[in-house]
């Protein structure tokens, strides 16, 4: 009989291009994220499909470390899922070596204190793309990927961790960078609020931040249920220890005839790490 | 006897001359200005009073376009890719273009002879596109309609050439569903902005920045300037139209913690910064504040309201009192008339 897992893995298989990399939707151009998530999320008997996804990875690279999109030499935000990908599949030393030094120079832009956007400015973080300021999602990723690649203690992963700390909206959770603009304190965003909960496994001083984290995805994930917060609130859920039965009936129901959780790449691939994590056959974000 | 290079100026010949070229230099370079602001193209938009996302916004918008023979002719078996506002969904706010003014739009569209209609978005904040489409109701009208959305910040990419460069940057990075578009029609939510003063048509076009290449939120384009962003984007895009959301606007804290005001109107028009410079006034805003209304006066835009050809509704008809934060108090107040002529952009 044919599971959940199957058909999405089938749907992952289907969804590759010749090239090995993985669009967001069908037929789309090779993007780094939906291709991490995807060799993520396929069995180690798929040895051809995650081999050429890898060298794709390798590809995109090769030259400083940093991840670029085709076209377009600036550092691209995926760098660190590459990291956590060439990590987590035992890729070869060289290629997370090369990813983790320039994650390791690469930070956000820094600003002067401003009483309109209270945070910490001195706190370095990763940004989304060059010259761009740090914030929650992008540092999360980069906290990840260099635990896994066994970067655990570099300073700039307590650093990112104090900026997670920092960046706590008022009643707990994450916003996607800011917790307050104008006076107006920032309501809390699920899918950032699980990340940094991922990110922050290891840290020192972040039980409060955590418990309030896992609180605010209890009370609101089934309140507006959608797979991309579903399965990120199953992963860190989990990583938590937290109950997920709810949140995977939610998410199971959303896989389409097609294996495919929306059609997208990058859903179907989270929601099937989820859905392994929530079965205790291993959660991939675990450190 | 001297030889007139030789000849000294008195303190008070000179202070006389010093005083003539001063204001020489600023007269000429505000005639300049000034027959520059007399030469903004005259545009025509038109104001329609809307109670209610209830009634029949079709046969509204029909009528509506109607006044714009050029739009429809351009329309006929054309692509059209139709650009509302999704920002976030927070039950109880009017944060986003509302999903029955989207699928009339989409209606009215194929009304008028479009060969394939598209709704496009690209969230600056929210990344769960699932969760704003399903909450916001917007999936559910889209699929009455039978009409594809595409999620701009996953859509395949390509480098467009910065003809001004404003920000820069050399080239921006936009989706193909947008490049490969006849038309591109903003639909706005009628909205103050805590950074940009007002979040209209123009505005709007940020949306059509890809997060596959900028993040969410596009921060890139905040380090360089949301004025200059906002010029360089719309001078890539080139929308050809817009139709404002007024229906229901925010107020105060926009875009996402303001208050609502039934402000019941639709707004539209060929010419954006007209649209939004009339948009503005029925907030009761003046648009000659709006620093990225007024630089888009040197490509095309029209902000003079003795340019605007204003059909449908008077703007005094209905003209509404939106609250602002404290600090963009100054937008609510006329400009001087010096600033407004020669000084402003």
């Amino acid at each position: 009989m044919e599971t959940y897992a199957n058909r999405g893995q089938s749907f992952l298989l289907q969804t590759q291009r010749a090239d090995g990399s993985w669009p967001y939707h069908a037929g789309g151009a090779g993007y780094p994220e939906p291709t991490c998530y995807a060799l993520l999320a396929l069995p180690e008997a798929e040895v051809s499909a995650r081999e050429r996804g890898l060298v794709w990875m390798e590809q995109r690279s090769a030259v400083t470390g940093a991840v670029t999109l085709e076209n377009d030499p600036a550092p691209h935000w995926t760098t660190s899922l590459a990291l956590f990908t060439f990590a987590e599949l035992a890729a070869p030393e060289a290629w997370c070596t090369r990813c983790a030094e320039f994650l390791l120079s690469w930070e956000g832009v820094r600003v002067d204190p401003d009483p309109a956007i209270p945070l910490d400015p001195r706190l370095r973080g990763w940004p989304w793309t060059e010259g761009a300021f740090s914030w929650v999602e992008p540092t999360s990723y980069a906290l990840l990927a260099l635990k896994r690649a066994g970067c655990g203690t570099h300073s700039r992963v307590a650093e990112g961790e104090r900026l997670l700390l920092d960046r706590i909206c008022g009643g707990g959770g994450w916003n996607y960078g800011n917790r307050e603009v104008l006076g107006r304190s920032l309501e809390p965003m699920l899918d950032t609020t699980a990340w940094a909960l991922l990110a922050l496994q290891g840290g020192a001083g972040v039980a409060a931040a955590v418990a309030e984290g896992l609180a605010i995805l209890e009370r609101q994930v089934t309140q507006y249920p959608a797979t991309l917060t579903l399965s990120l609130a199953i992963l860190a859920g989990e990583v938590w220890e937290q109950p997920v039965e709810e949140w995977v009936s939610l998410l199971r129901r959303r896989q389409r005839i097609d294996g495919s959780w929306r059609g997208e790449v990058h859903l179907t691939a989270l929601a099937l790490l989820a859905m392994c994590a929530a079965e205790g056959e291993g959660n991939v974000f675990r450190l | 006897m001297s030889s007139a290079s030789e000849r000294r100026f008195s303190r008070r010949e000179f202070l006389k001359l010093a005083a003539t070229a001063a204001g020489g230099a600023l007269l000429g370079g505000g005639v300049l200005r000034g027959i520059n602001q007399f030469k903004q193209p005259a545009a025509a938009t038109v104001i329609l009073k809307a109670t209610s996302y209830e009634q029949d916004l079709y046969d509204l918008l029909r009528r509506g376009l109607a006044h714009f023979p050029v739009l429809l002719r351009r329309c006929a078996g054309a692509r059209v890719i139709l650009k509302p506002n999704l920002v976030e969904y927070h039950p109880g706010r009017q944060v986003n273009t509302h999903p029955a003014l989207i699928a009339a739009a989409v209606e009215a569209l194929r009304y008028y002879g479009a060969g394939e209609v598209i709704v496009a978005e690209g969230p600056g904040h929210q990344r769960d596109m699932e969760l704003l489409l399903t909450y916001s109701g917007l999936e559910a009208a889209l699929g009455q309609v039978h009409v594809p959305f595409v999620d701009l910040n996953l859509d395949d990419i390509a480098a467009v050439p910065l003809t001004a460069n404003y920000t820069q940057l050399g080239q921006l990075y936009l989706p193909k569903t947008i490049l490969n578009a006849d038309l591109v029609i903003s639909l706005p939510k009628l909205k103050t902005h805590k950074w940009a003063g007002v979040t209209l048509s123009l505005k709007n076009l940020f949306g059509v920045a890809p997060g596959v290449k900028y993040g969410w939120p596009k921060n890139l384009l905040h380090w360089r300037g949301i004025d200059n962003s906002i010029w360089d984007i719309a001078l890539a895009v080139k929308p050809a139209f817009a139709i404002v959301d007024g229906i229901e606007g925010m107020e105060g804290d926009g875009p996402i913690y303001g208050e609502t005001v039934q402000a019941g109107v639709l707004v539209m028009g060929g010419n954006l910064t007209a649209v939004d410079a009339t948009a503005a006034r029925v907030m009761g805003i003046y648009p000659e504040h709006i620093s990225h209304l007024m630089g888009m006066r040197r490509h095309g835009g029209t902000v003079e309201a003795t340019r605007i050809q204003q059909l449908g509704e008077p703007i005094s008809v209905v003209q509404q009192d939106f609250a602002v934060l404290p600090y963009w108090a100054p937008i609510k107040r006329p400009p001087p008339w010096i600033h407004r002529l020669f000084l402003v952009g």
